[in-house]
């Protein structure tokens, strides 16, 4: 189903449940997947994708059609993983400028839905080293296969930055394989 | 010259080298007219932009923590650009990046997927529940919007409410304030209409005894008080000694 329906179909109050149905099912297992490679605990991901939904259905009306709406939906989904794990990071008594994400890395070891090999678990504790911005763009590249104009949209960064940051990700990760080898 | 007069030449001499090192005691220097009483307001100037400019220089906190990181991204950023500029094929001709290539490709064999988990069916629910969960938003918000209307309607019925009791006062103390007065000028206005041959003929008609006594005491009491104003105490001293 196109995009440009569903919007259509959610501006018609008659068929705006249908379009709603339609969007979650289009894009819920895509949101959630990158939701859950940000704050890595399950039940933190699924608090926060109902929350992102219900923030799209608030907003959906207000879309513009002249951005694509998975990027608009990736826009959402990034900002409020990022007001949740600040949140933590002050429940943590962890400061705001620490940059990674290594507080998060009790939760993928003690997470009953890890079920990774030995590589995977390496990948997300390397992963857990980055500044959150990498770790960001990393993901996203890396899992996702999305374009740097894409992530640029999302991210409201430009395309040479973006570059950088996932060239200076691959750096640090491929350093933590070489010295947990 | 004679002695003596050696003596005293010697004595002006010395008078005026002393008056000369006096003056050499004071500094040569002058200063503007007013320099001192103007001086603490200048100093005090100068601190303050010294404080301004300081403070205009603040940096935001933990700045230098991520400096070197930003850096880092800012550096290999202008590298990416320069050699796109140059026209280079970054994955065939660049090492570092043919490397990197390598590297993530040989990852994503390794490692193609995050390993992460979610509950059996999972998936199939989250449709419904995420329906569930904008669903409940939606009565929340329309039973916050219905009591929002009902509070409206009854803050209005409540506010007229209020109008109307602060009328029914404010008409409660005319009304009263009315009588009263109206009453008070009803008795003086038949009071006034009375003339005073009906008045003299009524007390004579309906005089008793004791009301002579009342009218001679208060009559008494008033022009001694007259009296007692009329005369200065001189006058009372002179009668004093007169008569006594």
């Amino acid at each position: 189903m196109e995009d440009s329906i569903i919007i259509e179909k959610f501006s018609n109050e008659k068929t705006r449940n249908e379009a709603f149905n339609l969007l979650l099912k289009k894009y819920q297992q895509r949101i959630y997947w990158h939701v859950r490679r940000l704050v890595v605990d399950h039940d933190d991901a699924d608090d926060l994708i109902q929350d992102i939904f219900v923030k799209v259905w608030k907003n959906l009306s207000n879309f513009r059609a002249d951005a694509q709406l998975y990027t608009w939906l990736y826009r959402i989904a990034t900002n409020e993983c990022i007001t949740f794990l600040n949140k933590k990071k002050q429940y943590q008594n962890i400061s705001l400028n620490d940059d990674s994400s290594s507080y998060l890395a009790e939760t993928l070891t003690t997470s009953s839905y890890f079920n990774g090999n030995q590589a995977q678990l390496k990948l997300q504790q390397a992963l857990l080293t980055l500044p959150e911005k990498q770790r960001l763009v990393f993901n996203m590249k890396y899992f996702d296969d999305l374009k740097y104009e894409e992530i640029s949209d999302i991210l409201g960064t430009s395309v040479g930055a973006l570059k950088a940051s996932y060239h200076l990700a691959v750096k640090k990760i491929e350093q933590f394989f070489n010295e947990h080898d | 010259m004679n002695r003596k007069d050696n003596k005293s030449n010697h004595n002006d001499d010395l008078k005026g080298i002393h008056d000369v090192s006096i003056n050499l005691m004071d500094t040569p220097f002058i200063v503007p007219e007013s320099y001192f009483d103007t001086l603490p307001a200048r100093i005090q100037r100068r601190i303050n932009i010294i404080e301004d400019t300081a403070s205009s220089f603040a940096l935001p906190e933990g700045y230098f923590d991520s400096l070197s990181e930003r850096i880092q991204t800012r550096v290999t950023e202008s590298e990416l650009e320069n050699a796109e500029e140059q026209n280079e094929d970054l994955a065939v001709n660049d090492y570092s990046f043919i490397k990197e290539i390598s590297f993530i490709n040989e990852l994503k064999d390794k490692v193609p997927t995050t390993g992460f988990e979610t509950p059996s069916n999972y998936f199939e629910n989250l449709t419904e529940k995420i329906e569930e969960s904008v669903k409940e938003q939606r009565n929340d918000n329309e039973s916050a919007v219905s009591i929002n209307l009902h509070k409206e309607r009854k803050l209005k019925k409540l506010t007229w409410m209020g109008y109307a009791a602060a009328a029914c006062i404010a008409i409660s103390i005319g009304a009263y304030a009315f009588f009263q007065l109206n009453s008070v000028n009803s008795f003086q206005k038949k009071l006034h209409n009375i003339s005073e041959n009906e008045i003299v003929s009524y007390l004579e008609y309906y005089t008793e005894p004791g009301d002579a006594t009342t009218i001679l005491e208060t009559e008494f009491e008033g022009a001694v008080q007259t009296n007692k104003a009329n005369f200065s105490e001189e006058d009372i001293e002179a009668y004093l000694d007169y008569s006594i």
